[in-house]
């Protein structure tokens, strides 16, 4: 059965103000249901990578396809963007919820106001999105009278609100106080076990080990190692990785 | 010495023209807000070429004194359009103060847009929506909250600065003393119920701005 690809990069570069370089010729891609962790030391241009298949930071040169939607970046439209946009969504580290809006305003906004559901459906829907991330009895509460983990499921319950084809997650719970990573970590991993596509970048190398289908290694804006996360994990073959991993176990 | 019996007769004639006042305070509150929300988003979005009219506008009426914008209007730009020549002394108040405070409230305005954090948008974004919609669903509610205090003063300085007026003619609160006083001469009272009167005043509208800026804490 061949394989559905759902995210593909081809030849992404970055640099800001063209001197520092952030992305160097990064190519991958992502298939149907798979959830690939992103790795790699701090600056290495994980963030940006993520960023960059939505378009929130636009790349230099390359090509990012997202469900069938090609953007290329030396000759894109804003329309193309923003289709580019609508298959795609995003749970941010810092959550950014809506502060004007409650946590089921928050998932309903993009349904009502992008997919143009009609509002019944959109708050049935809503409502058994915030039941999934166990939000459903904080529905009308603002974002904040809400904890760090609170709204950061909330964020996941509006990031899978608009149906997209792949979710991306940016540092989800660095910054969480570590007694919330827990139920946050549990959330991605059930949508994750249903099938979600997603992209995740993480410092939570336990976690990428237990939910990622796929890790990355990124490291100086490449790259460097892409596999299976026991192999990738468990048996690293790159110095560069190894010093990582052993880095990262001690912290 | 102080006389209270007359102060006490000139308050109420004082006090009795404050509708003239604001009724040019409220009209010009009312275009220099529009006006200040207009280049708020203008410099908020940095519109080409509008953008730099629009600093320039701002720094100009800001670094100008509020009487000499009214004369140049009232009295210079007069001796070239017959339009400004028929404008009532109301009018003319009014469009200068607008223009005046509209710039002071453009910044107020475009501080409370910028408070709002950049993260909030980029999610709007990512979720598809348009920068039209994010500025009037996402942004503009949250930057009411913020702008509201600095609007106030805004306005509060307006109120006051209404009675540069009287030196067109206006009758009003200013306008009553300076007839008050050519009578009696009785400055000390006369501008002491003044300055009560626009205390008075500005109070009320103070109270107001606790009431609404507690409904807007208690919003979100």
């Amino acid at each position: 059965m061949a394989e559905e690809t759902i995210v593909r990069a081809e030849h992404l570069y970055k640099d800001f103000d063209r001197k520092t370089e952030v992305l160097r010729d990064i190519s991958f891609s992502v298939n149907k249901g798979e959830a690939v962790a992103i790795i790699g030391p701090s600056g290495t241009g994980k963030s940006t990578l993520l960023r960059c298949l939505n378009y929130l930071t636009i790349p230099t040169r390359g090509i990012v396809t997202v469900n069938g939607v090609r953007v290329d970046a030396e000759r894109h439209t804003k329309k193309e963007v923003e289709t580019l946009r609508k298959n795609s969504s995003m749970v941010f580290q810092q959550f950014n919820l809506f502060k004007n809006k409650t946590a089921i305003e928050n998932v309903m906004e993009a349904m009502i106001f992008v997919q143009h559901i009609p509002k019944k459906e959109a708050k049935e829907r809503a409502e058994a999105l915030l039941q999934k991330v166990g939000m459903l009895d904080r529905r009308d509460f603002y974002p904040s009278k809400l904890s760090g983990g609170q709204q950061q499921r909330v964020g996941i319950a509006r990031a899978l609100a608009v149906n997209p084809s792949v979710v991306l997650f940016d540092e989800p719970t660095s910054a969480l106080d570590p007694e919330w990573v827990k139920e946050v970590l549990q959330t991605i991993q059930e949508i994750a076990e249903e099938g979600v596509t997603m992209i995740l970048v993480t410092h939570e190398i336990p976690f990428a080990r237990e939910v990622a289908s796929r890790v990355l290694f990124m490291d100086g804006g490449t790259i460097m190692e892409d596999g299976k996360p026991e192999d990738i994990l468990d048996h690293p073959e790159n110095e560069r990785l190894r010093q990582f991993l052993s880095f990262v176990s001690r912290s | 010495m102080f006389d209270i019996h007359y102060f006490l007769e000139v308050l109420p004639k004082v006090f009795a023209k404050t509708p003239v006042t604001l009724e040019i305070a409220l009209i010009a509150a009312f275009f220099s807000l529009l006006l200040g929300m207009i280049i708020a988003v203008i410099a908020y979005y940095r519109l080409p070429l509008l953008y730099p009219a629009a600093r320039a506008f701002v720094s100009f009426m800001r670094g100008t004194p509020i009487v000499a914008q009214l004369y140049f209007f009232y009295f210079g730009v007069a001796v070239y359009s017959a339009l400004v020549r028929d404008m009532t002394p109301v009018t003319a108040v009014s469009l200068v103060l607008s223009l005046n405070v509209g710039a002071f409230m453009s910044e107020s305005i475009r501080a409370a847009l910028l408070s709002v954090d950049d993260g909030q948008r980029e999610a709007a974004l990512s979720l598809g929506m348009s920068n039209l919609q994010i500025v009037r669903r996402i942004i503009i509610p949250q930057a009411l909250r913020v702008a509201l205090p600095p609007l106030f003063n805004d306005f509060i300085n307006l109120i006051k600065a209404s009675s540069l007026a009287f030196m067109l003619g206006v009758p009003d609160i200013m306008g009553a003393a300076r007839t008050e006083g050519s009578r009696t001469y009785r400055y000390f009272e006369i501008y002491g119920a003044v300055m009560v009167v626009y205390w008075v005043v500005i109070t009320a509208f103070d109270f107001l701005r606790k009431l609404l800026e507690k409904r807007c804490a208690a919003a979100f």
